[in-house]
């Protein structure tokens, strides 16, 4: 059982602390609701945009990432489509004076208009990585359009029209109304008690300010209709990218979606790596990533394959997609591997160091407000195989799938496939 | 293969065998050691061991099995080079090290996994069993002797027979330079440098210039500050320190738009040269110093970075033990430091790949020959 200590301040604020005795290292992360789903289309990219922005410092420390360094912490910082969030990891001596360092340098930020438009070109530069790596691309092209008309329908890190046109009025805007204490989580792992943490944070007078909270607007997923993309690019290898999109209101459906993707693709024996790497020829490796935000998940797969492989690669996705959605009830056996997959993948992922337990920590708890180890864990063992397959059964209709070809493909490839 | 199928167990059965231990096993191969990883929860530790000795004492080279791992090889080669990224870093080993066995691709090159047979490859892994070191990594809240027993039980059968072959460098060139156009919106561009090796004297020094220039550990190098903190030229600008066990490639890289090769270029080699021709500041050296250590100790606590790190040291003839490791970063001088440059920032010792839209072979060289002569 993991130790969780949590306090909620009288402003909004929430600290979570999950104590991990004789811990050398301690990670923080500070997190706020400000992603991609809450910008306007002509502001795409904007929260990416000042999360870097973030790091340029406040008027008095323009090196945030020297000042970090002399307290011998790792920083780094995450936007997505519902939150950013920022991070550090440093010995265990530090902590305090790190963490103070963190919220001195969010509450103060002073988004420089010299430095704002000097940091376009970096944001340009990044934006040019995500266009030129098939797999990024298939991935931020697959989350568009898997929930086209919806807020959760964003790239992040907007497009070369948006992050070209963003302002640094906008930026100043943004910034204010996005983060405010009020918004915010901070979470720690690691030996520390919540008392010296309270104290720590409560001596940061922005910290303590009271504020209206921004209203999120949350509304319900529903798809419509199967979306197929076709991204023409003079490369040798065809990326395919295939999407799901889940309900993720109660437990049993998010352990559904993280059990789907062990059964589907990640697990060692999931059905597509049996059929397109130890029975095919088709491709070397799969990627997959389960997201999970408030209105909806989303299961992702994207490998690579030969040009003249795509209609046979094509027949086999929508083969497994049919027999998972009609037969489910013959995978008995396949999902108690795949839930032992998935259990295992969990307990050895917030083993990966500090930075991923608090970046996922943070994450759970600004989407659903609370968060435990423990209660993902269980909801992984605890469900049952009927629940499995009537989730799955859902999950694979056609309206929630989006399919993703970037490459040199045939016109009407994509668009052909049906579910 | 070995991730494949063994003697006892078809692929899928093996691939089975792995998700209902709960385990995460991958593997990678470097110029000079294949290192299986595994990340299972710590109860079926012993049960996860035993499969690993599976893995490695009974492999299976089945026809038809070669062939589809062929094929998924060939995949993973195009992947790379269609990436301008990942295509300069790989083609900057192919620079600096030209006709030398440390400049090939690990996958091979296409026409090579095509020649390669199942009896081949049989002949190739009882060769490596016989001549090579095999390390057993493990870290985990069990006692030591518990872990030693299960490990010891678990590759009872393999016989050990330490024996290194000794890589040799080719002979000296200038500024050797690889370009590779692809139709991409910026491109990348890598300077290789053959280093020492883990087991040198200048290994500690190697690892602090890798922090001073920007490494995954200390990611606000002076080529971050200066390319994109201070100029907007590009996203990333960092190094990366391949040290083997007699020689290492220190890699530097970045990402522009087209028309910044150039200028984004000279400024890199104007940083890396700086090394070479005045010491750092004692007090940088010694900030440099502070913060690799709390990094690797931060980096330590992480059990697969842990076993990584330990696996590949034992095997290639680094230090084991952190206090040694600490005492051998403490003792890094500035002069130590500009020794080591001196070493390797040198026409012979140098290289340059660019993956994109390069500028013609004959300025890349003039910039080379100015920055570094």
């Amino acid at each position: 059982m993991t130790a969780m200590e949590t306090h909620k301040f009288s402003n909004g604020l929430r600290l979570m602390l999950e104590k991990l005795p004789r811990c050398r290292s301690i990670g923080i992360a500070i997190g706020f609701p400000a992603g991609g789903r809450n910008e306007r289309a002509e502001a795409s990219g904007i929260s990416h945009y000042l999360e870097h922005m973030i790091f340029k410092g406040t008027k008095t420390i323009k090196n945030i990432d020297k000042a970090f360094e002399r307290v011998g912490a790792n920083t780094n910082a995450f936007t997505e489509i519902d939150a950013t969030v920022y991070l550090a990891e440093c010995p265990k001596e530090n902590a305090l004076k790190t963490l103070e360092m963190w919220l001195q340098f969010l509450s103060e930020a002073s988004i420089d208009p010299e430095e704002f438009e000097h940091e376009r070109g970096v944001i340009l530069s990044e934006y040019f990585l995500t266009e030129d790596n098939p797999d990024f691309l298939v991935d931020k092209n697959a989350t568009l359009s898997l929930f086209k008309g919806h807020p959760l329908a964003s790239t992040v890190i907007g497009t070369e029209e948006t992050i070209k046109a963003i302002s640094h009025r906008d930026m100043l805007n943004y910034f204010r109304y996005w983060y405010h204490p009020s918004n915010g989580v901070i979470w720690v792992s690691g030996d520390l008690t919540i008392d010296i943490l309270i104290d720590c944070i409560e001596q940061q007078g922005d910290w303590a300010k009271q504020g209206a909270t921004p209203i999120i607007s949350y509304r319900t997923f529903k798809p419509e209709r199967p979306s197929a993309i076709e991204l023409h690019r003079p490369i040798k290898l065809v990326q395919i990218g295939l999407a799901f999109s889940s309900p993720t209101q109660s437990t049993e459906e998010r352990a559904s979606l993280q059990i789907l993707g062990s059964l589907l693709s990640s697990g060692q024996s999931s059905i597509l790596r049996r059929r397109l790497i130890l029975e095919g020829e088709f491709t070397d490796r799969l990627r997959t990533s389960i997201s999970s935000y408030r209105e909806a998940g989303m299961l992702f797969t994207t490998f690579a394959i030969q040009p003249n492989k795509v209609s046979e690669v094509l027949a086999i996705l929508t083969e497994t997609v049919r027999h998972l959605r009609e037969n489910t009830v013959r995978f008995k056996e396949d999902f108690e591997n795949a839930r032992s997959h998935a259990m295992g993948s969990f307990s050895v992922g917030i083993d990966r160091g500090m930075m991923w337990r608090t970046l996922l920590g943070v994450g759970e708890t600004l989407r659903r407000g609370h968060f435990s180890w423990d209660e993902l864990i269980s909801s992984l063992e605890s469900l049952s195989f009927k629940q499995f397959k009537d989730n799955v059964k859902e999950i694979t209709r056609p309206e929630r799938i989006a399919l993703v070809l970037a490459g040199d493909i045939k016109k009407g490839a994509a668009k052909a496939v049906q579910w | 293969m070995r991730l494949r199928l063994t003697s006892r167990l078809r692929p899928l059965q093996l691939q089975v065998a792995l998700d209902r231990l709960g385990t995460t096993v991958d593997a990678t191969t470097d110029r000079d050691l294949m290192l299986l990883h595994a990340q299972v929860p710590f109860k079926r530790v012993a049960e996860c061991l035993k499969f690993l000795a599976e893995l490695f004492t009974s492999p299976s080279f089945q026809v038809s099995e070669v062939a589809k791992e062929k094929t998924s090889q060939k995949l993973e080669y195009e992947k790379i080079r269609q990436d301008p990224m990942f295509a300069s870093i790989a083609d900057a080993w192919e620079a600096t090290f030209p006709k030398n066995p440390l400049g090939h691709p690990v996958t091979g090159y296409p026409e090579t996994i095509e020649k390669l047979t199942p009896q081949m490859l049989k002949k190739f892994d009882a060769d490596t069993r016989e001549k090579a070191s095999l390390v057993i990594g493990i870290v985990g809240p069990q006692h030591e002797n518990e872990l030693i027993d299960y490990a010891t039980s678990s590759f009872e059968k393999i016989k050990i027979a330490p024996r290194v072959e000794r890589l040799k460098l080719g002979p000296s060139r200038n500024f050797n330079v690889l370009t590779r156009p692809l139709k991409v919106k910026q491109t990348t561009f890598a300077v290789g440098m053959v280093t020492s090796g883990i087991s040198s004297s200048e290994y500690p020094a190697l690892l602090l210039i890798e922090d001073y220039l920007g490494s995954s550990r200390h990611y606000l190098g002076v080529l971050t500050e200066q390319l994109r903190e201070k100029r907007g030229l590009t996203y990333f600008a960092s190094s990366r320190l391949s040290a083997l066990r007699d020689c290492g490639l220190l890699t530097t890289f970045a990402g522009v738009k087209h028309e910044k090769v150039s200028e984004a270029l000279s400024l890199m080699l104007k940083f890396i040269v700086e090394l070479r021709d005045k010491p750092l500041p004692e007090k940088k050296v010694e900030q440099l110093k502070i913060f690799h250590r709390q990094a690797m100790g931060i980096m330590l606590e992480v059990p697969y970075q842990a076993t990584t790190w330990l696996a590949s040291n034992v095997f290639r003839g680094g230090k084991v033990d952190f206090e040694s490791y600490v005492s051998d970063i403490n003792a890094v001088s500035p002069e130590t430091i500009r020794n080591a440059a001196k070493q390797f920032l040198t026409p012979s010792r140098m290289a340059l790949s660019v993956a994109g839209s390069p500028p013609d072979h004959e300025s890349l060289t003039h910039i080379l020959r100015e920055a570094v002569e």
